[in-house]
């Protein structure tokens, strides 16, 4: 397993290139949308530098759900229903996050949800779970 | 003598008329064909099996397994034999073309142009590129000096060349002896009502009397079919018949398609001195930009608005004569929202009460041909009074709630009608297209 | 034949050209490419970007010391352009920055962007490693194939690539709500697109218009298809001295890179905000070749007919005419299509003035009827012709006509702009000097 800085190095290093920022705004709190710009076309980028770069597979709508966002069941008039808020907590459940609350509009709670230390959490359950090296 | 016979509008630009039809696509490969397996609402995707497939993402497509381009025309063994797609544009010109009633010889040939939005062909050969790989690992590494030292043997310069989106339209100005303008756009998914919109204007001011227009592309390869579907724009549910489903809650990507649509414009005062057969009247067409994301929508579908606005005012039109509108409908989860909203925006009440349907529902998405193999579609509407269904739509999508005119093929008046293409990079474009002449009154 | 071919000038406006940008082998800015053109220089030397030892050209018309990231804000952008997407965005800004144009006065809805680029030319190190991958007994093997690319292949590459991505970045770049249109026809491709601009803002779909063309070739596939066209000119001695066109010498093209942009504006437009007019974009003629899908006819109709259409929408007559751009780009077959057609345009002696900058610059295909008709614009402003280089002693066809090769004054008329693509499709413009 890699060290928690391991990863953060090589996750810093995929969004500098993807997203075009300084590594010195890759910080743990920032949020991708938010903070660092990201649009949803990024966000494929992002996934595929960070296969590369720990040789693991992530698949379409692992680590970003936003299939499960888009779903009327889940997300009402651009709010998330309670159901929805449920399973997208479950969804993240390597990560350690205050529970969502139903009712926010969908694309606030994606806007600052992804942040770089959910990206590291997500890496290093994938690492755990593949038990390789990364 | 009643207004409508004039040929010219009131702000002095003439009017054009749509005289001749042809089409090569997976639901049929001439006019009447492609509208009956329309009408008959049956899905026209297949699985593809042009090449090995089953490792892929995707596996199914619209395409044309059953595509035949007549040696006639360019032998075999001719090197300008033409791509698939140019084939596929020649053989709707043809079909246009006769369908029209045209003689061309008769026509001054700097009177008469072409305008294609043709994609392009395979430019990238994978089996040559992967022969120039072999070569030069063979001799060690695949260093940039070893890849140039194999493909000075390798690649296929014609084959390249002919393959230029460009070139679709210098085969149709040879094969029909034009020599007015010769244009090809290519803005990505909205080049084929591009293109018409644009030979549109050459007539109405004057500097042609006849175009032959439309859009023409084949996208069913091993690397474009990878290019889209990282680009996470496909559906991968692989399922031919249910997988395009656009509007329906359960849509989740488009599907490919291949095939032309051409259209033969004409001046109208031309065109009723021959006697020719019209169709219908293009009587709008706008074109804008979103300026917002590369591949992201505008979550307010303001170029798709604006869009729709401009074709409407252009076609002196008001939103409340619209009877029909053959929706972009791609059947992505952003495109169908944001053309909703946008067909909301337009036609405010009235949008519950517009019948809408999408043809890729049907045939998939034929990329730069859609826009041209649609607009089709809405002229046969037109003319049979009817129009044909958005299938596979199962699941109200609240994004969604108009009237998609649900499985079921529809009859009622259409006597205007405005169809949509939007694409990739934010380029929205929409025609509006009327009946020539008046119905008799009720 | 002016009024019967164009009754629809309802609104009689009339268009200026406010605004330009390049992005070329003599520069990377306005000055530096009219001192390299006018000073007689040349921008073709030894291939610099890659290593092209196994080819047998190895000169071009290269742009060099192109840092993309100090043209554009959104640097995440960058990724998603391939290098000519990359010149055009340059350019763009550059032009757009020309103009004066500020926010505040024009309306996003009125702002279009009407491109020329080439095809997809995607680049053999998209997909090494996964074709590397994908061997299988020497063979590309699909079923490996399928698997790996999802993995091995930068998964926006195609966005790279698409046509029209010059003219999307451009519009979110600079706010560009209006008409959108990306036009593909090989070496016609931007001067078809400065055309169709200028007749959006003459038929009142646009009040201005960012326009021209980009192309970017100089890339290992790009040289091997253009060498194995056998269209190329084998490398002589001295690489500055390799594109001669309309040179009895002349043996082939040779391949440049570049992009350029005009800013159209409805001459109202641009006086009520008190632009800088360069010159007055007046006339655009289209034409198609019927002869072979690569070689146009040998006569050159179609190049007579765009520019009978053009002059003709200019209202200008021949005599008219102070100056020649020439398409020239040293292919003989070319060459003499074009030479016989301005023969019968222009058959007195002494003939028009005329230059052929592919000689400096090499042939730039996408790109180049926008670069000529950029140093069109320059020529009219600064009352100067560029010279025709390595034209020692001209085909037989334009014996008459006069070239030179320094750069000399031009008269307060009007400059003609010739497009020439292989096969034949033609585009002319017309430019004249903007007269208060």
């Amino acid at each position: 397993m890699p060290s928690r800085q391991e990863v953060f190095d090589k996750v810093q290093n995929c969004l500098v290139q993807a997203l075009g920022v300084k590594p010195l705004d890759v910080v743990p709190e920032a949020a991708l949308v938010d903070d660092l710009g990201a649009e949803s076309i990024d966000f494929v980028d992002i996934i595929y530098r960070l296969e590369k770069s720990f040789d693991i597979k992530i698949p379409r709508g692992e680590l970003f759900p936003q299939d499960l966002l888009r779903n009327p069941a889940y997300v009402n008039a651009g709010r998330l229903t309670a159901v929805g808020a449920e399973e997208l907590g479950k969804r993240l459940d390597f990560t350690a996050i205050t529970p969502i609350e139903p009712g926010q509009e969908v694309e606030k709670v994606l806007g600052k949800l992804f942040t770089v230390g959910l990206i590291i959490d997500f890496v290093l359950s994938k690492c755990s779970q593949a038990a390789t090296n990364c | 003598m009643s207004g409508f016979q004039s040929t010219q509008r009131i702000d002095g630009r003439r009017r054009v008329v749509i005289t001749g039809l042809g089409v090569v696509s997976p639901a049929g490969q001439e006019a009447d064909a492609f509208w009956e397996t329309l009408m008959r609402g049956r899905s026209a995707i297949r699985p593809i099996t042009y090449f090995p497939a089953d490792t892929f993402p995707v596996r199914i497509a619209g395409w044309i397994p059953d595509f035949d381009f007549p040696e006639s025309i360019y032998p075999l063994d001719n090197r300008y034999f033409p791509d698939r797609r140019t084939q596929m544009a020649i053989v709707a010109a043809d079909q246009a073309v006769r369908d029209a009633g045209l003689d061309l010889e008769s026509e001054r040939p700097d009177r008469v142009g072409i305008y294609l939005g043709s994609g392009e062909g395979s430019c990238i050969d994978l089996e040559a590129l992967t022969e120039i790989v072999h070569r030069s690992l063979a001799d060690g590494e695949l260093s940039e000096t070893n890849f140039l030292k194999h493909s000075l043997d390798i690649v296929a310069a014609h084959q390249a060349f002919k393959s230029e989106a460009g070139s679709s339209t210098m085969y149709l100005a040879r094969r029909y002896r034009t020599q007015g303008p010769n244009l090809n756009c290519l803005t990505a998914c909205a080049a084929g009502s591009q293109a018409i919109g644009e030979a549109f204007r050459r007539i109405q001011h004057g500097v042609t009397d006849i175009m032959i227009s439309g859009g023409t592309h084949s996208m069913i390869r091993p690397l474009d079919i990878i290019g889209f579907s990282l680009l996470t724009a496909l559906s991968t549910r692989n399922d031919p018949e249910k997988t395009s489903r656009p509007f329906d809650a359960g849509r989740d990507g488009f599907v490919l398609g291949e095939g032309a649509g051409i259209l033969i414009l004409e001046e109208l005062g031309h065109a009723l001195r021959r006697g020719a057969p019209i169709h219908a009247e293009l009587l709008g067409y706008g074109s804008t930009a979103d300026s917002y994301r590369i591949t992201d929508t505008h979550p307010e579908a303001r170029g798709a608005i604006e869009a729709m606005r401009l074709a409407l005012q252009d076609g002196n039109t008001g939103p409340d004569e619209i009877d029909y509108v053959n929706a972009h409908g791609t059947s992505t989860i952003e495109n169908d929202a944001m053309e909703t909203l946008a067909i909301k925006q337009v036609f405010g009440n009235r949008a519950h009460r517009i019948p809408v349907s999408s043809t890729k529902s049907i045939i998939g998405h034929l990329i730069a041909a859609a826009g041209a193999v649609e607009l089709i579609a809405t002229v046969l509407s037109i003319r049979h009074n009817q129009a044909h269904p958005t299938i596979n739509y199962e699941t109200p999508d609240p994004f969604c709630d108009l009237d998609y005119i649900p499985n079921q093929a529809r009859a009622f008046p259409i006597d205007k009608a405005q169809s949509n293409s939007f694409g990739f990079g934010g380029q929205n474009v929409s025609l509006v297209v009327g009946r020539y002449g008046e119905r008799p009154s009720a | 034949m002016t009024a019967a071919n164009f009754p629809f000038q309802a609104q009689q406006r009339r268009v200026v050209v406010t605004g330009l940008g390049i992005i070329s082998s003599l520069g990377l800015t306005l000055d530096e490419f009219w001192q390299g053109l006018t000073g007689g220089q040349s921008g073709v030397s030894r291939l610099s970007n890659f290593c092209a030892d196994p080819l047998p050209v190895q000169i071009a018309g290269e742009v060099r010391n192109f840092a993309p990231e100090r043209f554009m804000q959104n640097r995440k952008s960058i990724k998603i352009m391939g290098r000519h997407i990359q010149l055009a965005v340059a350019a763009a800004r550059n032009a757009f920055q020309h103009s004066g144009l500020s926010p505040e006065n024009f309306q996003p809805e009125k702002l279009g962007v009407s491109f020329g680029t080439g095809t997809l030319n995607a680049e053999y190190q998209d997909f090494k490693d996964v074709l590397s991958a994908s061997l299988n007994q020497g063979k590309l093997d699909y079923h490996i194939f399928g698997r790996e690319s999802q993995q091995q292949v930068f998964p926006l590459w195609l966005l790279k690539y698409i046509p029209n991505m010059a003219a999307s970045h451009v519009s979110i770049m600079l706010n560009a709500r209006g008409p959108s249109n990306t036009i593909t026809t090989l070496c016609t491709s931007s001067a078809h697109a400065i055309g169709e601009g200028f007749w959006m803002i003459r038929n009142g779909q646009a009040d201005l218009m960012i326009t021209g063309g980009t192309d970017a070739q100089v890339t290992p596939l790009g040289m091997v298809k253009f060498y194995r066209l056998g269209l190329l000119a084998e490398d002589g001695a001295e690489p500055s001295q390799a594109s001669r066109p309309f040179d009895q010498g002349h043996r082939g093209m040779v391949m440049g890179e570049g992009a350029a942009v005009l800013v159209l504006e409805e001459r109202e437009h641009a006086l009520r905000r008190k632009a800088a007019v360069y010159a007055e974009i007046s006339g655009y003629g289209a034409a198609a070749d019927t002869w072979d899908p690569m070689e146009p006819n040998p006569d050159g109709p179609s190049l007579e007919i765009a520019a009978r259409h053009a002059l003709s929408d200019a209202a200008c007559r021949e005599k008219e005419v102070d100056s020649l751009f020439l398409a020239g780009n040293g292919i003989p077959f070319m060459d003499c299509a074009e030479a016989r057609a301005m023969r019968r345009l222009f058959p007195g002696a002494p003939g028009p003035r005329a230059a052929a900058i592919k000689s400096s610059l090499g042939h730039t295909h996408s790109a180049s009827g926008a670069l000529a008709s950029l140093a069109a614009v320059l020529s009219l402003q600064r009352r100067t012709l560029p010279p025709t280089i390595n034209l020692q002693s001209p085909i037989r066809e334009l014996e008459a006509f006069r070239f030179s090769s320094t750069a000399r004054s031009l008269e307060a008329g009007s400059v003609l702009v010739n497009n020439f693509s292989f096969g034949g499709n033609s585009a002319c413009l017309v430019f004249r000097a903007h007269n208060e």
